[in-house]
């Protein structure tokens, strides 16, 4: 029995200290009956383990501890060493006292006296943004605004430190200007990310039993009542259970100074807004709805279709995408200048292109040694041509460009092609010209390439390469192209059923 | 990493042989002390940095703008990938779907949906007309893709309109139905696949695996040609070699290590370990001579394989969050990394600075990819869009 319990208990302790494993890899932790797989090549048998603990080798607290900060969460490592390094007393931000008579407007429920204590001394290390992002600014080097705007957002968001204000969401907050005045707090450590990674849901319950019963000047949204009553359907064997808890928990805070119980509040409260934040967007297009015929709510689908709706018929003539997008992107078939330019500079870039291999060839031609690029291209293409089609390529190959009775023979010296007539016995690879290939490559790179650049043919193509121009533009106008995507972006933005969606 | 070493120690160790604990803890010393060893070596023979060599040249100025929002899957965005044709786009996402774009027109193409989750990975053939993909099912398949009126060459794409079935018959329906049917199995792994890449023709597919493997394939018999073992840990990237010639491809994964293989041995010729976190993305260099890798510590680092060692590390102070993707612009002076800031940062690869961060994302951007021209980039980020930049 003590054995079991000790197991359930070792697990227990397992799944907290590897849960902030799970972010990346799903399969990460493979929790069954007796061993845990962390997918690193590390398997831990329970029972060995138990073993271990049993005969002292191992203590399980400490391993726990140990992988607190496993190598994945490298990042929450880095961030709550920022976050210690802030709260330095002297070269950390700089904090004041908040007072409460600046939350009054959030329909505070303090008494008068606490009200009052309160005012006399306020609730400390609350902070500007102007100081966090001056501070981030002069601490990490940072010369723009916005990427320390980005920074302290994504503290937020993470967790770290929260504004104190309610209407805050942790999914589409920003922190957009650096000198707005929102007032921030410090999270406390137990809830970093990295201490606790997949609050439960009987936590979140809790939670809001405790809001219900005292909110602290932040009222309860309509998000969180609904929360809380699909929770009360979901953890009904439990109810009994999660109220005695918040009941408890709220006896204890009682008896806490009210400085206390209001900080405990706005962290509990920006936590649960962190982990299970309200669903602001629904996303605009459930994918299969959205190819499943024309629909109205997804204008840039039924836009860029080939069938028009009937009522925009005129515009559709007027701008139809796939007209606009074929004729502004027309491509010609000759070579671009810079494509042309490349070619004369690598041997590597001419050989990568397909126009290039056909201006190649032709160079070739006149040189009388067109077999070589023929033959480059079809060990190339040997090199990943189909399991069955291998045999016959090999044979080909070795027929038409390396016996000496083939068709066009590459030239190559004896001693390679004695090197290849031996593999071709022992073992047909896809490998197995790849000595005559090298031995070409270099050829035609030493000899037929050096002569290319300054070729008739290459000053010729050259010449009449095209130059890209600018597409047209109108005046004060984009050109069509863009105008087209602003005009799809727009109808989606005014999706109708994105609005209701948000509710 | 305290505490993976304990475990290793642990689980190899057997309680009935407990002499053995402390030898691997000394051959694990006296390994640590070789790898320093061989760092402090490879350091004497530090000609110059590139970092100062670049300091010369001058700035490049890099702006871009997001041109396209590309929004339709439900769910987070996992991977994407370019068809060569410049304008077609693949992408899957978390809920097992997957989308094909026309990026020009920010339309969708084709629906494909998986009856697995995660699809970690996507990747389009060369000739544009089928795709593979893999995820959490341990399965690479590949479909075909049925608008295949692009010119696979890319030089004419003009008058290639795609037609297909008018809205009202629900074109997913239709093809949802037989594309299972379609589909076709090519690789079997026994973890996760992580990546997955079509080699310079449409016949053959790599694959990286969770199992800590990279795989070569033959799509026509489902054969497994090579298989590449030598990572430690569960392999999260794997890139081609961009030059035709090359017999090499490099993997990074979890255990910190970036390998070069070689395609013809199956071996692992040159191993790279300076990262301090699990490295999420390699990428070469276009030339095909380094590579770059970016990983959850903050840094893309860049090795060199004639120098046979790390000739940069891309980092800031400021940049705190893990690198989820890499790309390098057409001519390489660019590198871009998507980050798990929600930020894209552009460095200058020869100076070693920030260039720009783009903002937009509004989640973890957790792939990027370079157009094959070079144009225009596409990003894919957890907030369930993917945007083209240029």
């Amino acid at each position: 029995m003590s054995k079991k319990l000790s197991q359930e208990a070792l697990r227990t302790q397992w799944q907290k200290a590897l849960e902030g494993v799970l972010l990346k890899r799903p399969t990460d932790l493979i929790v069954d009956n007796s061993t845990f797989d962390l997918n690193d090549g590390v398997i831990i048998d329970i029972k060995d383990l138990e073993d271990q603990v049993e005969n002292g080798k191992a203590d399980i607290s400490d391993i726990a501890i140990n992988l607190k900060h496993p190598p994945r969460q490298s990042v929450y490592t880095k961030l709550s060493a920022l976050l210690v390094e802030m709260q330095h007393a002297t070269e950390g931000v700089q904090t004041f006292r908040q007072n409460f008579r600046a939350l009054r407007d959030t329909s505070c429920k303090v008494s008068c006296k606490e009200r009052e204590r309160n005012q006399k001394d306020g609730v400390p290390d609350a902070f500007w943004t102007t100081e966090l992002i001056r501070w981030l600014k002069q601490v990490l080097n940072i010369e723009c605004d916005l990427e320390a705007c980005h920074l302290a957002t994504m503290l937020c968001k993470t967790g770290y430190i929260y504004p104190c204000n309610v209407q805050w969401n942790a999914v589409n907050f920003k922190i957009s200007e650096p000198d707005g005045n929102m007032v921030f707090r410090y999270q406390t450590p137990f809830y970093w990310p990295n201490e606790s990674q997949f609050p439960l849901d009987q936590d979140h319950a809790s939670h809001l039993l405790m809001r219900e019963a005292n909110n602290h000047g932040i009222p309860m949204d309509e998000y969180e009542i609904m929360c809380l009553s699909r929770l009360k359907k979901v953890l009904k064997h439990q109810w009994d259970c999660i109220t005695q808890s918040a009941l408890t928990q709220t006896s204890f805070l009682e008896g806490c100074c009210p400085s206390d119980q209001y900080i405990n509040a706005w962290q509990n409260y920006a936590f649960w807004r962190v982990r299970r934040p309200p669903a602001y967007y629904k996303y605009i297009c459930k994918a299969e709805s959205c190819l499943n015929g024309p629909n109205r709510n997804f204008p840039s689908f039924t836009e860029t279709s080939i069938v028009p709706s009937e009522n925009d018929k005129e515009k559709k003539t007027a701008m139809s995408p796939s007209k606009i997008l074929t004729s502004s992107c027309k491509r010609s078939t000759g070579p671009y200048k810079l494509q042309c330019k490349a070619w004369g500079m690598s041997f590597d870039a001419l050989l990568k292109d397909e126009l290039g291999q056909l201006t190649f060839e032709k160079h070739l031609k006149k040189e009388f040694s067109e077999e070589n690029l023929a033959f480059y291209l079809d060990c190339i293409y040997l090199r990943s041509a189909p399991l069955k089609e291998l045999e016959e390529l090999i044979q080909s190959i070795f027929s038409e460009f390396i016996s000496p009775n083939g068709a066009t023979p590459v030239n190559i010296d004896t001693q390679t092609l004695n090197a290849v007539k031996a593999e071709m016995k022992t073992k047909k690879t896809r490998f197995v010209f790849d000595l005559a290939l090298e031995h070409i490559y270099k050829l035609m790179k030493k000899d037929s390439y050096k002569r290319f650049p300054s070729s008739k043919l290459f000053k010729e193509t050259l010449e009449t390469a095209i130059v890209p121009q600018k597409p047209e533009k109108e005046k004060g106008k984009l050109p069509k192209i863009w105008r087209l995507s602003q005009f799809l972006t727009k109808g989606k933005e005014e999706d109708p059923e994105r609005g209701e969606n948000n509710k | 990493m305290p505490g993976y070493r304990l475990i290793n120690q642990i689980s190899m160790a057997n309680p009935k042989a407990g002499s053995q604990s402390t030898s691997i803890a000394e051959l694990r010393k006296e390994a640590d002390q070789l790898k320093i060893k061989l760092n402090e070596d490879r350091k004497n023979l530090d000609d110059a940095k590139l970092f100062e060599m670049g300091a010369k040249p001058d700035i490049v100025n890099y702006q871009a703008r997001c041109r396209r929002i590309l929004k339709g899957h439900s769910s987070k965005v996992l991977d994407l990938d370019w068809s060569l044709d410049k304008r077609r786009i693949v992408s899957s996402s978390q809920d097992g779907k997957v989308l094909v774009w026309d990026c020009f027109a920010a339309s969708k193409e084709q629906l494909i949906s998986l009856p697995t989750t995660w699809v970690n990975a996507c990747a389009f053939a060369p000739s544009g007309c089928s795709i593979a993909c893999g995820g959490l099912d341990n399965k690479c398949c590949v479909f075909p893709v049925n608008a295949c009126s692009y010119s696979n060459s890319g030089s004419n794409v003009a008058g290639s309109t795609t037609i297909r079935p008018s809205g009202a018959v629900g074109p997913s329906d239709v093809c949802s139905g037989s594309i299972m049917q379609q589909r076709k199995v090519v690789a079997m792994h026994t973890s996760y696949i992580s990546a997955c890449s079509f080699t310079h023709s449409d016949y053959q597919i790599l694959t990286a695996s969770g199992d800590g493997s990279c795989a070569l394939w033959d799509v026509e018999s489902s054969q497994l040609l090579q298989s590449f073992h030598g990572h430690q840990s569960d392999v999260m990237d794997a890139a081609l070699n961009p030059m035709e010639t090359g017999n090499l491809f490099i993997s990074g994964g979890c255990d910190k290590r970036a390998c070069v293989w070689d395609m013809r041995t199956a071996k692992c010729v040159q191993s790279f370990q300076t990262h301090k976190s699990d490295i999420n993305s390699v990428r070469w260099f276009p030339t095909g001579e380094a590579f770059a890798t970016g990983s959850d510590d903050a840094t893309i680092r860049m090795y060199d394989l004639r120098a046979d060692r790390e000739i940069a590390c891309y980092e800031k102070k400021s940049i705190l969050f893990g690198i989820n993707s890499v790309d390098f612009s057409v001519s390489g002076r660019i590198i871009f990394g998507a980050y798990n800031d929600y930020l894209v940062h552009v460095w200058d690869t020869i100076k070693g600075t920030k260039i720009n961060s783009l903002l937009g994302h509004e989640n973890r951007v957790s792939c990027l990819k370079m157009s094959p021209d070079g144009t225009a980039f596409c990003s894919g980020s957890w907030d369930t869009t993917l945007r083209v930049w240029a």
